[in-house]
């Protein structure tokens, strides 16, 4: 079943157009990866889907809502987060902060908040010890899991992860990819941008391939990786 | 050797001690102006009309019968309302624009020239005096403090203490502080910015509102008091750094104390001359302040 079907999605930044119409789905609990070289477009495409970005025209339907022009608050609630590219801690907020601010919405009770801190705490036991360190004092690949965390801790039904290995030591890559894979068994449908397609492709159920704006290829990693030219284009 | 002691015991502690109890009054102001900057990137030229329509409240309840006490309570929940107002007509359809900084300072500018109208149409031009709840002179050291001034220094002393901790002890803080660092990934989180933005402009004017119910038995109340406090408090706020908290409660007290112990020596306009002089050296040294804004790493 499709939990986020995006159709003929069109959007621009000004007046210059950067997605052209970009079409594909996401079905429950899978992982659908999204690649592409540099200015591709896949930025845009998951800012579309939050709401950072209002679509030119085409729709994001998700779990059978049009959210195509809805705000990013209403968005969250119905059950997506979003992982940018550049994590974007709050540098002034605290670990636990972070994480509690990733549940403010949700209104649970202190007992319950303390559980599911304690799940994201298992995933990355070393933000169990960072707990009350303040967000700038963290690591590249600390921030990154903390930024999972924070996305992961409301149970989202669909997670948008936007590189999620860049500028990261292969050991962080490798733990950084258990806990997409770990997400995927708790049923979260991921939508994974990522450089790495090698590592990507592993992991992921379809995949897209975009340049200049528009979807070029589609089809099971194996299918994709199979077609030499677009081997080429993503220099695998 | 003994006249200097002397002279600095009774004339320059007790204006020392005069300086610390402006000083804090002028802080709740300035805390509010520069929160409502830190998070909104709004600058409130009303936030001075607010504090004088506190202290004229605050004369008009006393007049109806519900005592000091009762306008102590109720005359910042109402100017917070008014604020509420200003925020939910004026302001926050403006945030959207790319050019709101300037159309929000044109508005604000525009209730700012509004309140002191309609203050003035209500209670006239005259001065109104405000009765302090109580009198009496306390003695510390052999320098004489009226109660009342004391009291209005530990009341605005608790209402700092309390926003400092709001904003950096509480969950509600924490969202404050992530909004004026990242409002976009605020809202990624499923939090209505906008009632962020609403609570924290309502607070701030709130605090403007309880500064002049503090000072009113203190320096009464008249259509520019606003006018001249909000100057001052703005003198405050690029000197502590805009948006920053901590920085709008020392700049505060530093600035109360520079003018205060210079009008001893110099004309009180050339005291305040020396505030901005300050001010402006500031600018030039350190133009983003003296401090960071709060939320910011
Ligand atoms: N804020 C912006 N204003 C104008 N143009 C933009 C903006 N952001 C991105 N673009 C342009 O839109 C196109 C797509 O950008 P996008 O960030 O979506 O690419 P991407 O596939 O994520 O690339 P990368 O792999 O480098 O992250 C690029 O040509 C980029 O220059
Ligand atoms: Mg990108």
């Amino acid at each position: 079943m499709a939990l986020l079907e995006v159709e003929a999605l069109h959007a621009r930044y000004d007046y210059a157009p950067v997605l052209q119409d970009v079409s594909f789905t996401v079905d429950v609990g899978e992982i659908v990866g999204l690649f592409g070289r540099n200015g591709a477009g896949k930025t845009t495409t998951l800012r579309a889907i939050m709401g950072w970005l209002r679509p030119a025209s085409g729709r994001i339907v998700f779990a059978g809502a049009d959210i195509s022009l809805e705000a990013p608050d209403r968005i969250f609630r119905r059950g997506i987060a979003f992982i940018p590219e550049d994590r974007r801690i709050f540098a002034t907020l605290t670990v636990e902060e972070n994480l509690l601010l990733g549940l403010t919405a949700h209104r649970c009770t202190r007992l319950e908040e303390e559980r599911r801190l304690d799940r994201i705490f298992r995933l990355f036991p070393r933000l169990r010890e960072r707990r009350r360190q303040m967000g700038r004092t963290l690591s590249g690949g600390e921030q990154q899991m903390l930024a999972i965390g924070r996305a992961l801790v409301g149970s989202p039904r669909l997670l948008l992860v936007d590189e999620p290995s860049e500028g990261l030591a292969p050991v962080v890559v490798t733990e950084i990819f258990d806990a997409i894979v770990r997400m995927r068994e708790e049923g979260i449908a991921l939508l994974l941008v990522e450089q790495n397609v090698r590592r990507a492709s592993a992991v992921c159920k379809s995949c897209y391939v975009m340049e200049k704006g528009r979807i070029i290829k589609h089809g099971t990693p194996g299918e994709v990786l199979a077609d030499e030219a677009i081997r080429q284009r993503l220099s695998v | 050797m003994q006249d200097l002691l002397s002279y600095l015991h009774l004339v320059v502690l007790p204006q020392m001690v005069d300086a610390l109890i402006v000083g804090a009054a002028l802080a709740l102001v300035a805390l509010g102006l520069t929160m409502i900057f830190g998070l909104l990137d709004v600058i409130n030229l009303a936030h001075g009309d607010l504090y004088m329509l506190g202290g004229y409240a605050a004369f008009t309840l006393i007049g109806w019968g519900a005592g000091y006490w009762g306008a102590l309570v109720l005359v910042p929940v109402l100017v917070a309302i008014v604020g509420w107002g200003l925020e939910e007509l004026g302001i926050r359809p403006l945030l959207p624009r790319s050019d709101r900084a300037v159309v929000t300072l044109l508005l604000t500018f525009g209730a700012s020239l509004m309140l002191r109208d309609f203050a003035q149409v209500v209670w006239g031009t005259d001065t109104h005096a405000i009765q302090a709840p109580f009198s009496g002179v306390i003695s510390v050291a052999q320098v004489f403090v009226p109660a009342y001034r004391l009291f209005v220094f530990g009341a605005a002393l608790a209402a700092i203490f309390l926003t400092w901790w709001l904003i950096y002890r509480t969950r509600i803080g924490a969202v404050l502080r992530a909004t004026a660092a990242d409002p976009v990934m605020v809202a990624s989180f499923g939090i209505p910015v906008r009632w962020v933005y609403g609570s924290a402009f309502m607070y701030g004017c709130g605090l403007a509102g309880l500064a002049g119910v503090l000072l009113g038995p203190i320096y009464a109340v008249f259509p520019t008091m606003g006018h001249d406090f909000l100057v001052m408090a703005f003198a405050v706020v690029i000197v502590g750094g805009m948006g920053s908290i901590v920085g709008a409660v020392v700049a505060a007290l530093a600035l109360a104390q520079i003018q205060g112990l210079a009008s001893l020596w110099i004309p009180p306009v050339w005291a305040e001359t020396l505030v901005y002089g300050v001010m402006l050296l500031v600018l030039i040294v350190r133009p983003a302040g003296l401090f960071r804004r709060f939320g910011e790493a």
